[in-house]
C-alpha cells in the first residue's frame, strides 16, 4: 500500500469518526437540537406576525384571529422543517446541518458585527484560539525537544534532574491557576504587560507592525502559562524515548565513525525516536486544548474558550453545541495530521 | 494487614528508599490530616456553604491575620466578646438589669463593622440603652431601644435580637453624637450618609469621617448595656462581634464566608474526587480491555474501534455539553460518574495489549484444560497480573481527576453546595480577586490543587519504578 492509499484509508476514518461522534451526541442531546429548530421557527413566525401588523394594523385588532394564524403557520413552518416526524426520521437531516456547518442562530451571543448565527460567532473565533493554541503546541514541541535531546544525552545530569523533576510537578499545576499567577505578577503587579484582551483598541495602530507588537504583547501571559505547563512533561517523554535510543548500537557506531555529536543527537537519535514523539505531540494538543480554554476565559482572549465561557453564563446551547463539534474537529485533524507525519517518518506503518 | 506488609517487605522497602516516595506519602499524609481537621475545625461548614445568613457577621473580603502583621499594616481583627454576668435589680417596682463588656483595644487598625447580638427576658414593656465608655470620656449613647421592636407579652419570654452597624437608629445615635462634638457633617446630610463600623474605635476629630482617614483610638473600652423595666427583665446574653479589617487564618471571601474552614473541607472532597473517579475508570479501562483482549476477534475489533472513537473526542468539550444539559448546578456524584465515563479508554488500550500477551502464557491453558471459565480466568488469572500497572495508573488517574473538576467549577458548572477548591477559585474570578489583590481567595487553593496533584503523581511514579522494574532502566 502506497501513500496515498493510507492516506485515503485516514481520511475515510476521520470522517467516520467525526459522523459517528455527531450520531451519538444528536442522540443523547436530541431534545436541544429539536429545541433550537423550533425556537427558530417561533422567532421567525413573530417575525412575519409583527411584519404584518406593522403594514396592516386592520388585522391584527382580533387577538385569538392572530393567535390562530400564528399557530398555524408554526405548525406549517414545523410540518415543513419535518419536526413533527417521530424522533429517529430527524436524526439525518440534523446530522446533515451539523456536518455541513449549519448550526442555527444562537440565543443571546453575537458576533462582532452583531450577526447572530453560530456558524459566523465560531468562525469569527476559530483564528484567535488557533493562533494561541498554536503557538502553544509549537513551542512546546520545540523547547520540549531540546531539553528532551540535551537531558538524554547526559542522564543524571543537572538538566536531566531539573528536567525529570519539572515533568512530573508540572501537569499538576493548572494552565489557567498558572495563568492568574503570571496575570497578577506581570500585569496587575509590576505593569509590563497587559492583563487581558487580544489588542488594545484605545491606542491608534498605524501600520502591520503596530499590530503585531500589540498581539504580541497580549499573547506572552496566556501563551506562557500554557507552555510552562506543558513542556515539562513534554521534555520527558523525549527524554525517555531518546534515552532507549541514544544506547542502541547505530549510536555507537555512529560516535566511533566521528560524526559530530550534534549531528548525532539531532540526526540519527531524534529521526529515529520521531514517530511515536509526533504521536504524542498530537495527543497533547487534546490536552493543551483543555487547558486553553480556561485559560481564555482568564485572559478573555476573545477566541472558542472564551466564547463557550460566555455561552455556559447565558446557556445559550446552539453555541455550545457547535463548540463541541468544532473542537472534536479540531482535535481529530490533529490526529490525522499526526498519522500522516507518522506516515512520512516511519514507512512501515503505510500497511495499516 | 500485617501479612500484606510482611510479604511485600522489599517493595515496601524500596518505595520509601525513592525520595519521590518520600515526598508524595508526606503530602499525602498532610491532606488526610487537613479532611481530618475538616469536620473538627469547621464542623457546619459543609451545610453552610452556601447559606448566606451563616455568614453574616464576617467582614467581607478581608485578609488573614498574619499577613497584616507580617506586612506590618494597622490591623484589627475580627473579634467577639460574649458576657451572661448579668446584674439584675429592683427599685421599687423598676427592675434593672446590667451588662458590662470590657475591651482593651491595643490595635493600630480600625474596624469595619460591629455587630451585636442581646438575648432579653421580660414580660412587660422594655426601655434599653447601650452605653459606650471610650477612653477620651465622650461616650456614645446608642437607643438600641428604638432599634428593637419587642414582641408583646405577658409572661416571661426571651427574645434574642441582632443589631449591626448598617442598623438605621444606630447610625441616627452616633450622627447625633458626632454633629453634638462639633464635627462638620457638611456632604452628610443625614445619618444615612455615613458609615459607622469604624466610629466606635477612632479618635473624635474631622477625620473620623471617613474609615481611611480616621486614627484609632487605643485603651478601654466598656460596653454597657441597661434594660429598665416594671416587671421582671434581664438581659441574660450580650454578644459583641467586631468585624475587623483581618480575619482568622485565611480571611474571608466575597460573601463573608471564612475561606479557611472552605480550604479545609476542599481537602476530603478532593480526595473523594480523585480517588472514587480514578477508581471508578480503572475497573471500567481493566475489565473493557481485558475482555476485548482476551476473547479476540470480531469482539476485540469492535471494541477498539469504539475506544478509538472515543478516544478523539475532547473530554472537557463533552463535559460541559453535559452538565450545561443537565442543569448547570450539578451534583458532585454526577461529576465524578462523568468523568469517570470518559476517562477509560487509556487504561483499556494498555489493559487489552497486556491481555493479548498474558493470555498467550502456558499456565493460561493449563487452567483452560483444568475446566476454568473465561471469566474466572480473566478475573483469577489475568486481571491479578495487571495490578502492579493498576496501582500506579490509580495514583496517577487521582490528579487528572481533580484538575478536572477544578476546571469545570472554575467554569461555574461544579456543584455550588460543597466548598471545593475550584469553587473557591470560581468566586474568585467572579470577584476580580486577581484583579483587587485579594491574594488569598485564588492563591491557597491553586497551590492546595498542586499539592494534592503532587502528591499522587509522585507516589504513581515510585510506585511504577518500583513494580514495573523495566522503566526503572530508562
Amino acid at each position: 500500500m502506497g501513500f496515498y492509499s493510507y492516506l485515503a484509508v485516514r481520511s475515510i476514518n476521520v470522517f467516520l469518526v467525526i459522523v459517528v461522534t455527531m450520531a451519538l451526541t444528536i442522540g443523547l442531546f436530541f431534545n436541544a437540537f429539536h429545541d433550537i429548530k423550533v425556537q427558530a421557527i417561533k422567532d421567525e413566525v413573530r417575525g412575519i406576525i409583527s411584519g404584518i401588523c406593522r403594514t396592516n394594523p386592520a388585522r391584527c385588532q382580533n387577538q385569538t384571529d392572530i393567535q390562530n394564524y400564528a399557530n398555524q403557520l408554526t405548525a406549517t413552518l414545523m410540518h415543513a422543517q419535518g419536526l413533527d416526524k417521530p424522533w429517529y426520521e430527524q436524526l439525518w437531516p440534523i446530522l446533515r446541518d451539523i456536518l455541513s456547518f449549519n448550526f442555527g442562530r444562537a440565543q443571546s451571543l453575537q458576533a462582532d458585527n452583531g450577526d447572530n448565527t453560530v456558524s459566523v460567532i465560531i468562525a469569527e473565533r476559530i483564528p484567535r484560539t488557533v493562533l494561541l493554541l498554536g503557538t502553544a503546541v509549537l513551542l512546546t514541541t520545540i523547547i520540549g525537544l531540546v531539553l528532551g535531546l540535551y537531558s538524554a544525552n547526559k542522564p543524571q545530569g543537572i538538566l536531566d534532574k531539573t528536567v525529570i523533576v519539572a515533568g512530573l510537578t508540572s501537569n499538576a499545576f493548572a494552565a489557567w491557576w498558572v495563568g492568574l499567577l503570571l496575570q497578577f505578577i506581570f500585569a496587575y503587579q509590576l505593569r509590563l504587560l497587559p492583563p487581558i484582551g487580544i489588542m488594545d483598541y484605545t491606542i491608534p495602530h498605524n501600520n502591520f507592525f503596530d499590530v503585531f507588537v500589540d498581539v504580541l504583547r497580549h499573547l506572552t501571559l496566556p501563551l506562557t502559562s500554557l507552555v510552562i505547563v506543558s513542556v515539562g512533561g513534554w521534555a520527558l517523554v523525549v527524554r525517555n524515548l531518546l534515552i532507549s535510543t541514544l544506547a542502541e548500537d547505530f549510536i555507537s557506531a555512529a560516535r566511533s565513525k566521528g560524526v559530530p555529536e550534534r549531528r548525532i543527537l539531532f540526526g540519527h537519535a531524534m529521526r529515529s525516536a520521531a514517530p511515536p514523539i509526533i504521536t504524542i505531540v498530537a495527543l497533547s494538543v487534546a490536552g493543551i486544548f483543555g487547558g486553553a480554554i480556561i485559560t481564555e476565559t482568564v485572559f478573555q482572549w476573545n477566541g472558542l474558550g472564551w466564547l463557550i465561557w460566555q455561552a455556559i453564563g447565558r446557556l445559550d446551547m446552539p453555541v455550545i453545541l457547535a463548540f463541541f463539534y468544532i473542537s472534536t474537529i479540531l482535535i481529530v485533524i490533529a490526529n490525522f495530521i499526526a498519522d500522516m507525519l507518522y506516515g512520512i517518518f516511519d514507512p512501515r506503518v503505510k500497511t495499516g | 494487614m500485617s501479612k500484606f506488609f510482611s510479604r511485600n517487605k522489599p517493595l515496601i522497602k524500596e518505595f520509601f528508599s525513592r525520595s519521590f516516595g518520600i515526598i508524595g506519602v508526606a503530602l499525602l499524609i498532610f491532606y488526610i490530616a487537613m479532611s481530618i481537621a475538616a469536620p473538627i475545625d469547621a464542623p457546619n461548614v459543609l451545610s453552610n456553604w452556601i447559606s448566606i445568613d451563616a455568614w453574616q457577621d464576617n467582614p467581607r473580603a478581608v485578609p488573614p491575620v498574619w499577613y497584616m502583621q507580617l506586612i506590618n499594616a494597622p490591623y484589627f481583627p475580627t473579634i467577639t466578646l460574649e458576657s451572661t454576668n448579668h446584674e439584675d435589680s429592683n427599685l421599687t417596682g423598676l427592675y434593672q438589669s446590667v451588662i458590662t463588656i470590657t475591651l482593651s483595644n491595643t490595635y493600630q487598625g480600625l474596624p469595619t463593622g460591629f455587630v451585636f447580638y442581646i438575648t432579653y427576658e421580660y414580660s412587660s414593656q422594655v426601655l434599653t440603652t447601650l452605653t459606650v465608655v471610650r477612653p477620651d470620656n465622650n461616650n456614645i449613647t446608642l437607643n438600641v431601644g428604638n432599634a428593637i421592636s419587642f414582641p408583646v407579652t405577658n409572661k416571661t419570654i426571651s427574645y434574642t435580637t441582632r443589631l449591626t452597624s448598617d442598623t438605621p437608629q444606630l447610625k441616627e445615635d452616633i450622627y447625633k453624637w458626632l454633629s453634638s462634638h462639633k464635627i462638620n457633617l457638611t456632604g452628610f446630610p443625614s445619618s444615612a450618609n455615613i458609615i459607622i463600623g469604624h466610629m466606635l474605635f477612632s479618635k473624635l476629630n474631622q477625620n473620623i469621617l471617613y474609615r481611611e482617614n480616621a486614627e484609632p483610638l487605643q485603651g478601654i473600652y466598656k460596653f454597657v448595656l441597661y434594660a429598665f423595666s416594671f416587671a421582671p427583665v434581664s438581659i441574660t446574653d450580650f454578644k459583641i462581634i467586631i468585624d475587623g479589617n483581618a480575619y482568622g487564618i485565611m480571611g474571608t471571601d466575597g460573601n463573608k464566608r471564612d475561606v479557611w474552614a472552605g480550604l479545609l473541607w476542599g481537602a476530603p472532597i478532593a480526595l473523594m474526587i480523585g480517588t472514587l473517579t480514578s477508581l471508578f475508570s480503572l475497573i471500567i479501562g481493566l475489565v473493557y480491555g481485558v475482555y476485548s483482549g482476551y476473547f479476540g476477534g470480531r469482539l476485540d475489533e469492535i471494541l477498539m474501534r469504539i475506544v478509538d472513537v472515543l478516544i478523539s473526542i475532547p473530554v472537557l468539550p463533552l463535559l460541559i455539553l453535559f452538565l450545561v444539559y443537565f442543569g448547570r448546578a450539578s451534583s458532585i456524584w454526577i461529576i465524578i460518574f462523568l468523568i469517570s465515563i470518559f476517562g477509560w479508554m487509556g487504561i483499556a488500550r494498555v489493559a487489552r495489549s497486556s491481555a493479548l500477551q498474558i493470555k498467550g502464557y502456558p499456565f493460561i491453558e493449563a487452567s483452560k484444560v483444568a475446566g476454568a471459565s473465561n471469566t474466572w480466568i480473566i478475573f483469577r488469572h489475568i486481571i491479578p497480573q495487571l495490578l502492579p500497572y493498576a496501582y500506579a495508573s490509580l495514583a496517577l488517574g487521582v490528579p487528572a481527576a481533580i484538575l478536572t473538576e477544578a476546571s469545570l467549577s472554575f467554569l461555574g458548572l461544579g456543584d455550588p453546595n460543597l466548598p471545593t477548591w475550584g469553587q473557591i477559585l470560581n468566586h474568585a474570578q467572579d470577584i476580580s480577586a486577581v484583579q483587587f489583590g485579594y491574594w488569598w481567595l485564588w492563591i491557597p487553593p491553586g497551590l492546595l490543587i498542586a499539592g494534592i496533584s503532587l502528591a499522587f503523581v509522585f507516589i504513581g511514579h515510585a510506585l511504577d519504578e518500583v513494580l514495573n522494574p523495566r522503566i526503572r532502566r530508562l
